[in-house]
This record gives C-alpha cells, structure tokens and sequence, in this order.
C-alpha cells in the first residue's frame, strides 16, 4: 500500500445523540444515580446553608427572613488572631497522622505480608484493625486511667518513684500523645489497601528476583514500595483532602475544654464548636465553616496539581 | 358489603368525634436534670385538678439542654413550655423573638394563683420597657448563698473547727498530709471554680463597683463597672488582666485591678490544695465531693439537703456548711445587694406555641394554693412528707419517693416551706436568706449588657470571649502557677488587640444610658 493511499483514507467518527449513549449504557448511568443523588442531597444542597455566613442569622426568621450583613461575621475570625492559630493546630496535627499513620500502615502491610504463619497473621491482622472501631471517648477514658494526674497507672508509678506527671497542665506532650493514639487507632485498618496491593503484585516479579539472588530487603525496597508508591500517593491525597478538617471527634473526646492545652490542640473544628456553645452565633459558625471549607478546596486543588506534576497517574483530577 | 363498610365507616368517624370532643391538652414540657416518681404526683394532678391537661416532660441533661433547646425552638417542634435562663440561653433567644410576650396572663384575675404568686415588683426583673414578659422566674430568695461543703467528720477527727479562712487552710493542711486516698482536700471544676472565694464581690457592691456581663449575671466576662455615689455617674469601667490606670477612677480600696491580683496571688495559694487537672473537671460536687475523693467543694446553700443525703451515703461521712462571706456568715440586713436580677431560672413558651392558654392554666393552677404546690415540690402529702405546726416539712422515706428540681417549676418566694430536720445552723442561713430584708436593691437592677448593640460590639464580644475561653478557666482555677502574672499578661495583650477596648467602651455607655433614663 502506498504512502499516500495511507493517508487519503478518511477516518469518520460517526456522532451518535444523547439518546443512542443512554440506550447503549443507560444501565452503567443509572448505577450512578444513587451516588450522584448522595452527593447532591448530602454536599452540594447544604451549600446553600452558607448564605448564613453573611447574615445576621435568626433562627426564628430563618435563611429567608434574615438580615444580610456583609462580611461582618468574618471579621472576628481575624480579630482574635485564634484563626492562624487553630489553622496552624489543624495542619500540624494532619501533617503529623498523615505521614505517621500512612507510614505505620505501610510498615504493617509489608511486615504481615512477609509473614509466612497463617494463623500468627490473621491474629496480628485483626488485632491491629481492633482499635479502629473502639469510639474516641472510650478511648479517651482507657487514655485517662494511664495518665490522670491523680489515680492515672503512670502518675502513680511516677510519684511512687518521687516524680509528678501530668500530662493535662502541659500542651507540649500533646501532639505526640495525639499522633501516638492516631497511629494506634488507624494504622492497622489503613494497612488494609496496601495489603490488598501487596497481594495483586504478580509472583513472578519477586520470583525473578528471587534468582537474580536478591535479599528480602532488596525486595521490598525495589519491588514492593515502588508498586506501592502509587497507592501511597493517591491514599495520602484522599487524606489531604480533608487536611482542613482537624478530627473533632479525637481532640474534643481527649482534650475537652481544657484550656492549658488550647496552644496545641485546639483546631478549627474544635473551636468553631466552642463557639457556637459560647455565644450562639450561627453567622459566625457558619463563616468559620465556609473559610474552612474554600481554603480546604484550594489546598486540595494545589496538592493535586504539585501531584500530577510529580507522577500524574495518582492525581485524583 | 357496601352498607358493612358504611357501618364501619360511620362508626370510625363518631369515634374519632368522640375522641376529639374529649381530647386533653398534652403539654410538652423540657426540663433539665431528672425527677423520681412523678407518675403519681402526675396522677393526683389529673385527679384533682379538673384541668384537661396531661403533662409530657422531657429531661436533659443540662449541656445537652441549652443546646438542644435553640434548634428545637428554631425547628419550631412541639414544645410548650421550656426552662431557660442568663446562664444558658434566654437572652438571646428573647433577643431574637423566640420566645411568646405572657404579660397579659400576669396580675390577671382569670389567672388568680399567677396574680398571687408574681407581684408586679418580682416580675420587674423580666418585664421589658415595653410592658412584655417573655419568661416566668422560679426562686426563693433574691440570691443563693455560697458555701464551702466540707466533711465535719473529718473536721473533728482533726479537731479543726471552720470559722474562718485560716481555719479552712488548716483543715486543708490536716487533709492533704493525713487523708492519702483522697486525690486533694479541696475539689473544683467547670467555669464555677472557686467562684466567690477570696472574691469581694459583695463589699465592692456596697461602693457600687458591680461585675458586668453579656448574660445579665456575673459570670464570664470579668468586667466591672463603677457607679459615682449619687448613683448617676459611671466612673469607669475594666476588667482582670487590664492595666491599674483603668481602676484609678473606681473607689478606694478598689482602684487597682482586684481581679488580677485575687487570680495572681490568692487563686493560686489556694490552688495547692485543689485536685491536679482540675480545669477538665466538670462536676467536683458529683464526681468528687458525693464519691470520698475530695474533703471539700464549693456549693449554694439551697443544694445542702441533697449534699447531705448524699454526703452521708458514705460511711461515717457528715456535711459541714462554712459560709466563707463575712457579710453573710454574720447574717447582716441588708448585706446582699442584688444586680439585676432576683432569679436564675425560668419557664418561657416559644413563641409559635398553640397551647399558651393551656400552659399557664396549669402553672397558675400549681399557685392557687398550698396544697398544689407542696404536690408538685413536695410530692403527697403522708407519703412523700408531712407538715409540722409551723408549716415545717419532713421528708419520709417511701421505696417510691418522690423527688422534683422545684427551682426549674415550683419555686416562689411566697410558697416556701422550710425542712423541719435541718439543725438549727442551717435553718438561720436559709432563714437569713429567704428573707427580703437581707437584701438591698442595686442601682443596676433591670440593666441586661445588650452584647449586639453595634456591629463592632458583636464582633468584640464574639472575638474576646474566644480569647476567654482558654484564659478564664485555668486563671479561675490557679492553673497556670509561677505563670499566672505572665498569662494574665499574656491574655490582656491578645484581649486588647481584639477588641476588649470596644467592650470597656460600650458597658460605659449602655450604664451611663441606663442610669440617665432611670435618673430622669
């Protein structure tokens, strides 16, 4: 064939309507029915609460009754300084679960992989995901029987051998304490995506290796990780997602309203509830969500592009 | 078939006419804390009252309560009458309308157990300048009187008798060194703290320097306001943490930051006795004081019968009562200066309620005598209690006693029936505070510190009370130690910056405004 009969044969692409498309894969469109209904109904209408953010919100006049005040109801926000603050709280503490956690459940994926005894795994497998569904309060009390200053098993120990403990009056140990909990709680359960990525890596590249005389070390530097490192990237993204978000649960059910440890527990989540008890305001609490919200959306947005520059198969968009 | 389901149909509709016709008024009540054994007294009421009402009470607890309660109201959910007051949400759920104006069912004759229960000068507190009344108040007395409950037990096994702060320390001292499985002699918790210990609030209020704050009562913002002597001038205003020049107006001897140095030196000697972590405690009395950790707490007079039958639950434990305000240990008339207000708590009725003439039937019904009210405070009489010659109670002691949290529904100033068992001590406390004559009316009585009069105010309040939030509670509580003088500091400096000037500003101006109308 020639050159030139190659390229003079047209090549037409027949545009089908939307009709033809939903007779071919109506029943692949209806499956996503439910999940888009789920976000409509669940985040994209309770948008519409926003509006609150820029009113003199009463409950009794409601969104539509309401006066309109500007931005009024975010300037306190700045007024107190408390917002780098409590964002600065936010981020750390995300900063520190992120990267310990996702590194503790990488090294537990690749140790019960490693581990040949069924039984000895399944055992330490189900142990280590046990503390994910223990709730943040029962924790908070096991938490407080070891180091409450008064009867606490460690402040005992401690004064038994002449020294005070006490944790609560020092906000210094809590970003630890908090990534330690963290870490205890959510490791085992996150180990589960990248045991399951472990699993579906094809034998024959660790047989390969195997006789090209590779240690097991070698193997899991050169073959598990850099499979895994996909995951790694795409799980860690899902996390950054909500870095914005500090765990409301976690810090509230541990820390309370403990002032003394405000410097270095106290996130937006935390905060804004705090003052929604305190003064009432859904304008303010509102605003506090919405800023929040927008600078979580831009933070996600520029991680995902600084992701895409660096390896774009595990950018989310 | 048709004329079968003819029948039926007939017979369904006269049925639900019937049901209708007879249909009582269920009143939905949301209270906080609990009652025990209130069937019977609910059955006795139906029985007696000749009312077609049922009563449907829903108990919170508290926190729970002064959050649900907004978004019920706002939700506009069946409720008909809910407690409320300062110190949870009622100022600004009247701020915003929430709440339905009841004054035409006061000093209204087809309401006779209201009229006679709620003279015009009692519901002055919550009567508005335009004539509307939005809360119903429930006390006894014009104030609580704050105490120190300690255990006499232990008081006498170290030979220690409380008469003074220094006796008190003592007693500290004695427990601290020989009481090793308590946790500390002296329990605190919450934003209550040590409250009025080493506070001069009382002896400030004889020179009228008054504590301001958003809520219309003394907790929280740590401001005061001072009045010249002819009650028409305001001399200044500040509050802890700020600088003396602010005081230099106020006067001696409080022209210098009081608050500051009480949280500096004396909050924090006291603190070497109170349990480490106290700032996460929210509940000393219950949590501490009831279960033997602690020796001491603070409490309110009107709490001592249930402190009491708690307190001796514990084997060989008994209740001490010290009164640690020198103007009211020594019962003096007139001592207690009242700001504003003469009660805590309140029943209100939201404002889209359909049952409001059914609702204050039933609380005018529980006025229209003795009788009724000692049913609903007391329970049955022979069962739960019995009376005295003098009118005295004695509570009895059924399997299925009865029990209510009279200051949420019951308590008034003219139905007050004092326990008959309370050694003759705590009698004269009570007996002092029951009485009007132990109070004087303060110049600042009726002034509420409106918190959103401007923009800038709002944004002030909203942005220095944050800052408070993580201050008040550990200064309160002596905390921060050897740091207390560099957090106070510390706190001023951030307090400054987001608008604590607006505030000082404003509490000048909203006094000066209220003291002009009322010298007019």
């Amino acid at each position: 064939m020639s050159k030139a009969a190659v390229t003079s044969a047209p090549i037409t692409i027949k545009k089908r309507g939307f009709l033809h498309e939903m007779k071919q894969n109506g029943f692949l469109y209806l499956l996503t029915v439910p999940g888009i209904l789920f976000f409509i109904v669940f985040s994209y209408l309770p948008m519409c609460g926003l509006v609150i953010a820029f009113q003199n919100f009463s409950m009794r006049y409601g969104i539509f009754g309401s006066k309109f005040n500007g931005l009024a109801n975010f300037q306190f926000l700045f007024q107190t300084g408390d917002i780098w603050r409590v964002t600065g709280n936010t981020l750390f503490l995300n900063v520190l679960f992120i990267l310990f956690t996702t590194s503790m459940s990488v090294f537990l994926a690749i140790l019960f992989s490693e581990v040949k005894n069924q039984n000895f795994k399944r055992i330490t497998q189900s142990l280590s995901i046990l503390p994910n569904f223990v709730s943040w309060t029962v924790i908070a009390l096991f938490l407080d029987a070891f180091i409450e200053p008064s009867t606490g098993m460690f402040a005992k120990m401690a004064k038994s051998m002449g020294y005070t403990l006490d944790f609560y009056s020092n906000p210094g140990v809590w970003p630890a304490l908090l990534v330690f909990l963290r870490v205890w709680q959510a490791s085992g359960y996150g180990a589960i995506v990248y045991i399951a990525t472990i699993v579906g890596i094809d034998p024959q590249i660790y047989e390969a290796a195997d006789i090209d005389g590779a240690t097991r070390i070698q193997k899991i530097t050169r073959i598990t990780l850099p499979i895994l490192k996909p995951t790694i990237i795409l799980m860690s993204l899902f996390s950054i997602g909500r870095i914005f978000y500090g765990d409301f649960g976690m810090i509230y059910a541990l820390v309370g309203d403990n002032g003394l440890l405000f410097s270095t527990t106290d996130v937006i989540d935390t905060y804004v509830y705090r003052m929604m008890r305190m003064l009432r305001n859904y304008g303010m609490s509102a605003a506090t969500g919405m800023y929040q919200s927008v600078f979580g959306f831009v933070f996600i947005v520029v991680v995902n592009w600084i992701a895409r520059k660096l390896e774009p198969d595990s950018a989310l968009f | 078939m048709k004329k079968i389901l003819a029948i039926v149909l007939a017979l369904v509709l006269c049925m639900s006419m019937m049901v209708t016709a007879s249909a009582e008024t269920e009143l939905k009540i949301y209270l906080f804390g609990q009652a025990q054994n209130m069937d019977k007294v609910l059955e006795k009421f139906y029985a007696e009252s000749g009312l077609d009402i049922k009563l449907n009470i829903v108990w919170n607890t508290g926190a729970d309560h002064r959050e649900k309660l907004p978004l019920l109201i706002g939700n506009e959910e069946d409720c008909d009458l809910t407690f409320d007051a300062y110190w949870m949400n009622m100022a600004t759920m009247i701020k915003q309308d929430m709440y339905a104006d009841l004054s035409s069912y006061f000093y209204n004759d087809e309401y006779p157990g209201i009229k006679a229960a709620f003279s015009e000068s009692f519901m002055a507190q919550v009567t508005d300048e335009t004539g509307a009344i939005y809360a119903i108040p429930f006390t006894q007395a014009a104030n609580d009187i704050q105490t120190i409950f300690y255990r006499a037990d232990l008081a006498e096994k170290y030979g220690i008798t409380i008469d003074s702060l220094e006796s008190l320390e003592a007693y500290f001292k004695a427990v601290k060194e020989n009481e090793t499985d308590m946790i500390a002699p002296f329990g605190i918790g919450g934003s209550r703290a040590m409250y009025y210990l080493e506070l001069d609030t009382l002896e400030k209020r004889q020179q009228n320097v008054f504590e301001i704050n958003g809520s219309g009562t003394a907790v929280g913002m740590e401001f005061e306001v001072a009045i010249s002597e002819d009650n028409k001038t305001v001399l200044g205003a500040a509050s802890i943490g700020m600088p003396e020049e602010d005081f230099a107006n106020f006067p001696a001897p409080f022209n210098t930051n009081t608050r500051s140095e009480r949280a500096i030196n004396r909050l924090t000697k006291w603190a070497q006795y109170t349990q480490p972590n106290s700032v996460s405690e929210e509940d000393a009395l219950n949590n501490l004081f009831y279960t033997g950790l602690v020796a001491a707490v603070e409490g309110n007079i009107s709490g001592y019968e249930n402190a009491k039958r708690e307190i001796e639950k514990i084997e060989g434990a008994k209740l001490g009562v010290y009164v640690y305000l020198d103007g009211l240990r020594n019962q003096e008339p007139g001592y207690y200066i009242t700001t504003g207000q003469t009660a805590w708590n309140f029943l209100c009725v939201p404002y889209y309620c359909k049952n409001i003439d059914a609702a204050m039937k039933f609380i005018d019904w529980i006025f229209q005598s003795p009788e009724n009210h000692d049913l609903f405070e007391l329970g049955i009489e022979g069962e739960d209690f019995v009376l005295n010659e003098k009118g005295e109670y004695t509570k009895l002691a059924p399997a299925n006693l009865y029990t209510f949290p009279g200051y949420e529904m019951t308590w008034n100033p003219n139905f007050i029936r004092t326990n008959a068992e309370l050694d003759d001590e705590i009698k004269s406390i009570v007996n002092y505070m029951n009485n009007p004559a132990s109070y004087s009316p303060s110049v600042l009585d009726g002034f509420v510190f409106d918190t959103q009069a401007t923009p800038e105010l709002v944004n002030a309040y909203a942005a220095v009370s944050a800052i408070q939030s993580e201050y008040i509670r550990p200064l309160m509580h002596g905390a921060y130690g050897a740091e207390t003088e560099a957090k106070l500091q510390e706190y001023w400096t951030k307090a400054e910056a987001a608008g604590a000037r607006v505030i000082q500003q404003a509490i000048i101006d909203q006094v000066q405004a209220f003291l002009d109308a009322k010298n007019k």
